[in-house]
């Protein structure tokens, strides 16, 4: 009789328990703790006791890992292009045939061969810095898998041009947030040390500003934080809504939703200040304490600056769209009441800090904290995701902390060190190739220092050759990155001679290359890591804070890697083996061995012996019942030695990070390093966006197009290769083989346009057109177009051609320019378009599926093709031949032994 | 040295990455400063970070006689 196993692992969504019956997964459910595991933290407010369930909330998309698994888009052999000719001079290689050409499948061995030729030919030919390589945003959870361990060992050893990350969800708090109130080494967010209590026993009045917690769910805390915002609704605590799009948290918790027309929030934190200027609706006692240059400021606001323009609530109502007297009324309540409140998933991100004007809304909104006297009970900048009480005095590493990777000391014996400089930036980096020249400031992730903003970087650096091999690891940019189709020119460019892509499934760019290698999803090896720790290492320390309990998971191997997949450190480890430092790499460690090291240098070796953490799969870090307190910005607001983890020295002398230690309303920074700076003035100001309703392209492309971090994936992961997703109305609609994105338009608009609830519709502008379904609601601005982003499906329909996309790949309409100058963020939220119904030809499928049936059936004849699988009976019939399989196996070994 | 209103000491006088002696003569490097622990691993002749991590409070004896190593 089968037996059942039950496994652990973490995903981007959540922690997990996986249950799998002759080696096929069966089914995954959240962890349920044991009455071995600790107490939960208990808060007690208002007259009430508060306290988590006992179990994990990982979220809805965690949950589908078993679709995920058995994706009808697994690439399941290594591949390699059919028209790829492997010549001796990296010419003539019909690179311009990338992204069209079908596969062929390969054997390990030869794939693994050509990557390994290549890559030494393109060295030895070009010098080291020739080999770029870069991550996905995220690609599979765990320590030893994730992109800054494995991936960065390698590469590292190898030497190679690094592609420098842009902080692309939070882009505006980045380069606009730290010119106000420091904190650069929280990459521009703040700190919510606590915040969960001091909402609970304080706060009146919530401001979830471009904020949908339910869907961007605190980053990868699942639905932890979920039951957090019941709490404080039941209690009475209003909520406002500002977004767009009246957005899937708002329509089920929002007292009030206000829709600004996109790209002018900051209006409306100007129209605010107005009125408490006015009004007198202010903290002046802490703002005479702890502001820097607030006159001046105040004078800009009321009309007295350089502009002579009052921003009064009517002023901001002819930007924003929204009426001068719910403005007023907005102020007032935040003015009168204990306010916490911010945008996006940690306070300091959301889709309005991906605007043109993202930097001085950030900049503004801290602003606005500040008057109300930012870190006093009930006063701060804190939305709802992070902050419940934790164990500060346990330490597991996250995957930013240079400690708890694979490249670094200690886990490994020696550390992986780059030898080369010259870098590329990613949001530019076709730029880049095409044009064998590009110029930026800025490094990206700047938690080192503020100067770091302003870096100057050139390449080709200095003595130093271009770029002729790229290796993308990991997800798909095509659905994350702006402008998609100079990512198509970028990789049909002879320059880049030879392309490797290394990933799960068969997503975007994976299409473009060479060599394909497929990469096991992380239920199918070992891997160890803690819930939504991302690390302290220049990341947003303590992140774990967003969980109601910080769980550490070994991430045990659920089963076998399918088909012919294989780990990525396997991967890694197989090339440096023909490259010549394989020992080197391994250091002799497994997988197992490796994530052992994780275990020994933390404090979990002191709490559990490895034996019963690998046995149990999981351990749970017991908060102390009288844990003690260091409520975020408290320090600051009352005067005292910054006592809140992740300090700087500077704080523990009662100093914020900017050049004053207070909060700046005339940045100092900005007027020492970018003066001139248009983009991002000393005086935070609202500025009209370069592509909004007062550009000139307005009057070709009336609509304003928004696609926020989507609901129903993680960047790339889950929706595109999950679809038990496109069954809900609200995400997808399969026609004809193919899952079209919903597009929501404002009925008035669609009456205008002959559009109907459920049309096929054509989003367009000059940089090409997306094909959607549309849904007609109320729940959109006048002037919107609401879209999720980062699909992880790009599906032109014809292949590797700036043409038509039907998978909902938004960012092809989206501008590839950068925020400013010397302000290198993205900003897909300013993004101009038109729409009309849409009555021409539909295909029979997705463009892209012929090519992994051409491979797969050339390998196993009786399996089943991608429609089969997305449609179900596929889905069941591959899991059938695989527990077969298992089972003919297992009874093999049976009779040996 | 000044003191938070909870009394921990502030330890900005560790820096990150820092190296101290400690009197047995052992060198530590310190990886991380967080409220309640300098978190540190010992360096071997070869400056490798080797053992276990180790954790030293602010406000211990210890911490008071850690020499900082040029």
């Amino acid at each position: 009789m089968a037996t059942e196993k039950i496994t652990h692992t973490i995903c981007v969504g959540g922690p997990i328990a996986i249950h799998t019956v002759d080696g096929v997964i069966r089914r995954v459910r959240p962890i349920v703790f044991t009455k071995d595991d600790p107490k939960g933290w208990v808060i007690k407010a208002r007259g009430k006791e508060y306290t988590p369930n006992r179990k994990t909330s990982p979220a809805f998309i965690a949950l589908t890992e078993k679709n995920r698994a058995y994706a009808y888009d697994r690439i399941r052999y290594p591949m390699i292009r059919e028209d790829f000719v492997e010549t001796a001079d990296g010419q003539n290689r019909n690179t311009a045939l990338r992204g069209k050409s079908g596969y062929r499948s390969a054997t390990w061995d030869e794939a693994l061969g050509l990557v390994a030729r290549e890559t030494k030919r393109v060295q030895e030919k070009y010098g080291k810095e020739t080999v770029a390589a870069v991550t996905s945003s995220h690609h599979s959870w765990g320590l030893l898998g994730y992109k800054l361990s494995t991936f960065a060992r390698f590469f590292r050893m190898l030497g190679y041009t690094e592609v420098k990350d842009n902080p692309d969800s939070w882009e505006g708090f980045t380069w606009g947030a730290p010119h106000t109130y420091g904190y650069y080494w929280r990459l521009g967010g703040t700190e919510a040390f606590d915040l969960l209590e001091d909402a609970l026993q304080n706060v009146e009045t919530m401001i979830m500003w471009s904020h949908d917690p339910d869907t961007t769910r605190g980053g990868y805390a699942g639905n932890e934080s979920t039951m957090w915002r019941h709490w404080l609704d039941d209690m009475g605590v209003q909520f406002i809504y500002i977004d767009p799009f009246n957005n899937f948290s708002s329509v089920k918790q929002a007292d009030k939703w206000f829709g600004p027309r996109p790209g002018t929030d900051a209006a409306l934190c100007e129209g605010i200040a107005h009125v408490w200027l006015t009004e007198g609706l202010y903290d002046k006692e802490y703002i005479a304490k702890h502001a820097h240059r607030f006159d001046e400021w105040a004078d800009y606001i009321l009309g007295s600056g350089a502009d002579r323009v009052p921003k009064t609530p009517l002023w901001a109502e002819r930007e924003t769209g929204i009426p001068a007297a719910d403005i007023k009324a907005l102020a007032r309540r935040w003015g009168t009441t204990k306010t916490m409140g911010g945008s996006g998933l940690r306070g300091g991100f959301g889709g309005v800090c991906r605007t043109a004007n993202g930097t001085e809304f950030a900049r503004l909104m801290v602003q606005l904290f500040a008057m109300q006297g930012m870190g006093k009970p009930g006063q701060n900048i804190w939305s709802g995701t992070t902050g419940a009480p934790m164990d500060y005095n346990f330490w597991f590493g996250g995957y930013s902390d240079p400690l708890s990777q694979i490249a670094n000391q200690p886990i490994a014996d020696k550390t992986a060190v780059n030898s080369v400089t010259q870098k590329l930036y990613r949001p530019n980096m076709p730029d880049a190739i095409l044009n064998g020249h590009y110029e930026w400031y800025g490094e990206g992730f700047c938690g080192g220092g503020i100067d770091l903003e302003f870096t100057e970087h050139i390449y080709p650096e200095p003595g130093c050759s271009k770029v002729h091999m790229f290796w993308r690891y990991g997800g798909t940019y095509m659905g994350t990155m702006l402008d998609t189709n100079k990512w198509v020119r970028m990789y049909q460019s002879p320059e880049l001679e030879f392309v490797v892509n290394q990933d799960i499934h068969f997503h975007g760019e994976a299409r473009f290359a060479d060599v394909i290698l497929p990469a096991c999803t992380n239920l199918e090896r070992y891997d160890i890591g803690e819930l939504c720790n991302s690390g302290n290492g220049g990341y947003q320390s303590h992140s774990q804070t967003g969980n109601s309990w910080q769980v550490v998971v070994f991430q045990d191997k659920a089963i076998e890697p399918l088909w012919e997949s294989r780990s990525d450190f396997w991967i890694f480890s197989q090339v440096a083996e023909r490259l010549g430092w394989g020992a080197d790499f391994t250091e002799g460690r497994d997988e197992l061995a490796w994530c052992k090291r994780f275990w020994e240098k933390s404090d979990l070796c002191e709490k559990v012996s490895w034996e019963d953490f690998t046995r149990k799969g999981y351990y749970v870090a017991k908060v102390p019942e009288n844990w003690e307190r260091h409520f975020g910005f408290r320090w600051f607001a009352e005067g005292y030695p910054c006592d809140t983890p992740n300090h700087k020295p500077f704080q523990e002398e009662g100093k914020l990070g900017t050049f004053t230690g207070k909060f700046e309303f005339v940045s100092e920074s900005l007027l020492y390093y970018a003066p001139d700076d248009e983009a991002r003035t000393p005086i935070a100001t609202y500025k009209p966006s370069w592509e909004g309703h007062h550009s000139i392209a307005a009057k070709k492309y009336p609509f304003h197009l928004i696609s926020p971090h989507p609901r129903f994936d993680y960047h790339t992961q889950h929706n595109s290769s999950t679809p038990w997703f496109w069954e809900i109305p609200e995400n997808r609609v399969y026609i004809k083989g193919n899952p079209y994105l919903v597009a929501r338009i404002h009925p008035e608009k669609a009456a205008e346009k002959g559009i109907g609830e459920g049309d096929v519709v054509r989003l367009f502008n000059d940089r090409g057109s997306v094909l959607c379904v549309a849904r007609v609601t109320y729940r959109v601005e006048v002037n919107t177009i609401h879209a999720y982003g980062s699909s992880g499906i790009y599906n032109p329909v014809k292949p590797g051609e700036q043409s038509m996309d039907i998978g909902g790949c938004v960012n092809i309409l989206s501008p590839g320019r950068l925020i400013g100058d010397k302000v290198p963020g993205m900003a897909p939220n300013s993004t101009l378009l038109d729409i009309e119904r849409y009555d021409g030809e539909l295909p029979e499928t997705q463009y892209f599926e012929w090519k992994l049936d051409k491979v797969n059936f050339s390998q196993e004849p009786d399996t089943a093709s991608c429609s089969e699988i997305i449609e179900g009976d596929g889905f069941a019939k591959l899991q059938s031949q695989i527990a077969r399989r298992n089972r003919a196996k297992k009874s093999k070994r049976g009779v040996k032994a | 040295m000044s003191e938070t209103k909870s009394g921990i000491m502030v330890q900005h006088k560790f820096k990150v990455n820092g190296k101290y002696k400690t009197p047995e003569g052992k060198v530590l490097k310190v990886v991380l400063s967080e409220v309640y622990n300098l978190r540190c691993f010992e360096l071997d002749a070869a400056g490798n970070m080797v053992g276990g991590m180790i954790k030293i409070h602010p406000e211990s004896e210890l911490a008071g006689k850690l020499a900082a190593v040029e």
